[in-house]
């Protein structure tokens, strides 16, 4: 073979590399999600959510729900709101100071500690939330269980590096002309923070949120370890144990004894994948609609 | 001629970032009523001479300035950089304009009452009396007096920059710090905004820095040319007005 | 100025909750993990039988799953991320890029559970037929899905890099008439190779720490692996497997060492990735 066929061949190879690569990846997601869909479509109605249990009941908590998802959707979105409503302040606080306020130093060494928590594996953080509790019941609360409150505790624990890493990241991508324009005029870095620097980096803090709202939705391992049962019924307060929807798919995926379950498994993985889905289209809109602005 | 009493002073001014000198014993005085501009390579210090005078390389990590910057004030000379005078009343005082119109975005009247609510601590309806006569000051008021409610995104990159410029004029400076305000506008928006700096002139005492040596020649009473950091050369006008001068003179300098 | 003051002390306490509550994880799990020093527990934590109720607690062959299952997953997801992120930066045309690139954002945000539940209706059987034996259940299985999983963050570490390189290269080496195949072999990639040590180590972690996949699909048998049809388990699921059976207080010891590793080797990659100038979080 001259060099010239060579050559040509190893374009070749590369070229159909490249597009296979790309060819097989989507068609093990597009795989992934029309199984979901073929098998899952089905089962969307009242009946999967509320069972036999009338809809207006279930939502008011007037009866319970017995074969139906809503208590683990229920438990899903009330962890999603706990876990957001502790780490979305503190996470986006900490994100402002870092990239206004911090020294380079501090900077780097609070950095550190974020990238160290956002690579704990989940269930790491997990052994963490149970292993207070084993320490809480050696020493001053005997009765102390696992609970819908160390699950949310532990779960802002796992979103809150994303938070602080994409506020920051948003508030330093700004450009510099608009960083200086608030000290130009005589603001304060307070002054400058609320009404200069996050009013333009909003829409990326928001899609930051967003998408830890989505992490805390889909996380399984965390919750394993501290509270989530099978059967749980509405948590009535934060010291019960709780369902959720990733740990129903995971129980009836191991344990389903009839099709009328294994159906419910596949609504339940359903409903998971559309509403992490809608998180992520919305949170990647915004992010979309804010470079288009600043790339003007 | 003689000289009126000038309104600032930087008297061997040295700037490090990092140890790196950036700027090496700057001095220089400016007037009531003059315009002088600051001409040189890139990377030659101009834009760092420009934030000496209201302080902002100080937002940058590892800035460190030497020597004397004060500006006189109600007939008294104040020390910029003194631990009594507020970082905030100093650049009230000097306001500055970027080379790129940094609007927020926010509506056409918000930008400009936003910083004299938040900075001049005014109540909303006072600033609001202050709008129409910002944006009269730099001829932007008959263009946009409809539609002040109206996101200042929409307005041409002339007009934004005039925009900032109001927003600054509101503020009541003292002297105004041009930081290559023209650069990033076409040639209409440029003659406009050009125009209106000669007219500006006479209140207030300017200080800019320019890449084009035609405006250079159209605008400037006295020019200081600054190379690698060192001021190497002062002209006045007369003397750059002869365009076979200054080309030499360019030369020899670039 | 009052206000300043206390406003700027409060976002630095918030800023702090990270680095307080890294640490907190750090001393709990070390506390947790000392008696074993104390009794010479240590040695029966580091051996190779997990027989809990015959006292033998040994975490190595997690250990070898774990390490198994996570390079072979990143074995597989690199040269496919590697033409993927090429496919998407230099060979697809206008619409075909955006909608790849977006596609494997959404990959991103598809839930761990999906893949593995899929994965047992879909891969498991598939197994079960070509190996002829066995379950199903198997180091290969769990491999295949944890390939997908981690596939995206590679491919979107990798890009970024990719693209920065692209920007400075792409005009040089078409005006010297350069294919673009060659122009990927021959000047793209060797440009990226640190964004991409940096992209297959973020995968590592990311294979090393996940859970749901191998508890799900990989057998979770305590012992080494003799082959890829053989069932094996992670040290994240045997935490999952230990805690969640709410076994004795002996077994836990085990499970606090197995945090334990896992904490200090993604402490290692952090250190590795900030040698290379990246942080782990997006």
């Amino acid at each position: 073979m001259t060099a010239t066929q060579k050559h040509s061949l190893a374009d070749t190879a590369t070229t159909a590399f490249c597009w296979s690569a790309a060819a097989l990846t989507g068609v093990a997601v597009l795989a992934v999600m029309g199984f979901l869909i073929f098998r899952g479509a089905g089962t969307l109605g009242l009946e999967l959510f509320f069972g036999q249990t009338p809809w207006w009941d279930a939502l008011t908590g007037a009866r319970p729900v017995f074969d139906g998802l809503w208590s683990a959707l229920a438990g899903t979105l009330i962890l999603v709101v706990l876990s957001c409503l502790m780490a979305v302040p503190v996470g986006i606080a900490g994100g402002v100071y870092l990239s206004v306020y911090a020294s380079r130093r501090y900077q780097s060494m609070t950095g550190f500690a974020v990238d160290l928590m956002a690579g704990i594996p989940s269930i790491v953080m997990g052994l963490f939330g149970f292993s207070m509790i084993v320490v809480l019941r050696h020493a001053l609360f005997p009765h102390a269980k696992t609970c819908l409150l160390l699950a949310a505790v532990c779960i802002a624990l796992l979103i809150l590096p994303y938070l602080v890493r994409t506020t920051q990241n948003a508030l330093s991508g700004l450009p510099e002309h608009l960083r200086l324009l608030g000290p130009s005029l005589g603001f304060s870095t307070w002054q400058n923070t609320r009404h200069v620097l996050l009013p333009s980096a909003g829409r990326g803090i928001l899609s930051g949120v967003i998408l830890a709202m989505g992490r805390a939705a889909e996380d399984t391992a965390v919750i394993l370890l501290t509270g989530v049962v099978a059967q749980a019924f509405l948590p009535r307060s934060l010291w019960d144990k709780f369902e959720a929807l990733p740990f129903r798919i995971y129980y009836l995926a191991a344990e389903h004894r009839s099709v009328a379950e294994l159906d419910q498994a596949f609504g339940a993985a359903l409903v998971l994948l559309m509403l992490t889905g809608a998180l992520f289209c919305l949170a990647f809109l915004i992010q979309r609609t804010m470079e288009h602005r600043w790339k003007k | 001629m003689a000289l009126p009493e000038p309104i600032l002073e930087m008297r061997d001014v040295t700037v490090r970032f990092d140890e790196k000198i950036v700027l090496d014993r700057i001095n220089l005085r400016l007037g009531p009523g003059e315009l002088v501009m600051v001409v040189g390579p890139s990377g030659s210090g101009k834009t760092t001479l420009l934030r000496a005078v209201n302080r902002l390389n100080e937002e940058y990590p590892g800035s460190a300035t030497h020597g004397l910057v004060r500006v006189r004030l109600g007939g008294h000379w104040l020390d910029c950089y003194a631990e009594n005078f507020p970082l905030t009343d100093l650049r009230l005082r000097v306001g500055m304009v970027f080379q790129n119109p940094n609007v927020l975005p926010f509506s056409i009247q918000k930008n400009l009452t936003l910083p004299l609510c938040v900075a001049l601590g005014m109540s909303k309806v006072e600033a609001a009396q202050r709008v129409q006569r910002a944006l009269e000051d730099v001829w932007l008021w008959e263009e946009v007096k409809d539609r002040l409610r109206h996101s200042a995104l929409t307005l041409s990159g002339g007009q934004q920059q005039r925009l900032c410029l109001a927003r600054v004029l509101a503020l009541d400076p003292a002297i105004l710090l041009l930081d290559e305000p023209t650069a990033s506008l076409d040639f209409k928006a440029t003659r406009k905004i050009e125009a209106l700096f000669q007219s500006l002139k006479e209140r207030y005492a300017i200080l800019a820095v320019t890449h084009s040596l035609s405006q250079m020649r159209r605008l400037a009473d006295r020019v200081l040319i600054l190379r690698g950091g060192h001021l190497v050369s002062e002209l006045s006008r007369a003397e750059f007005q002869n365009q076979a001068n200054c080309l030499e003179i360019m030369e020899e300098f670039f | 100025m009052f206000f300043e003051i206390w406003i700027r002390r409060l976002l630095c306490a918030a800023a702090m909750v990270s680095t307080a509550a890294a640490l907190c994880i750090l001393l709990v799990l070390i506390t947790l993990v000392l008696p074993l020093f104390a009794h010479g527990g240590l040695a029966t934590v580091l051996a190779w039988q997990w027989l809990p109720f015959n006292g033998k607690f040994g975490i190595l062959p997690m250990v070898v799953g774990s390490l198994w299952l996570s390079l072979g997953a990143l074995a597989a997801a690199t040269p496919l991320a590697v033409g993927l992120a090429c496919f998407v930066q230099v060979l697809a045309p206008g619409r075909v890029k955006s909608l790849c690139l977006a596609l494997v954002h959404y990959m991103t945000s598809i839930p761990t559970v999906i893949y593995g539940f899929v994965s047992i209706f879909l891969l498991v059987p598939l197994m079960r037929q070509w190996f002829e034996r066995g379950t199903g259940f198997s180091l290969l299985t769990a491999m295949l899905a944890l390939t997908l999983l981690i596939l995206p963050t590679i491919v979107l570490v990798f890009h970024a890099t990719l693209r920065e390189a692209d920007r400075t290269a792409r005009a040089t080496c078409a005006a010297l008439g350069f294919s673009k195949p060659s122009y990927i072999r021959h000047v793209l990639l060797p440009l990226s190779r640190r964004g991409l040590l940096a992209a297959v180590i973020l995968g590592f972690g990311r294979a090393v720490g996940d859970t749901l996949i191998s508890l799900m699909l990989a057998g979770n048998a305590p012992m080494v692996p003799g082959s890829p049809a053989d069932a094996i388990r992670t040290l994240t699921a045997h935490i999952a497997l230990v805690v969640a059976t709410d076994s004795q207080s002996t077994f836990y010891h085990s499970v606090f060492a197995s945090g334990l590793i896992l904490f200090l080797i993604m402490a290692l990659i952090n250190l590795a990735l900030r040698r290379l100038g990246r942080s782990f979080a997006p």
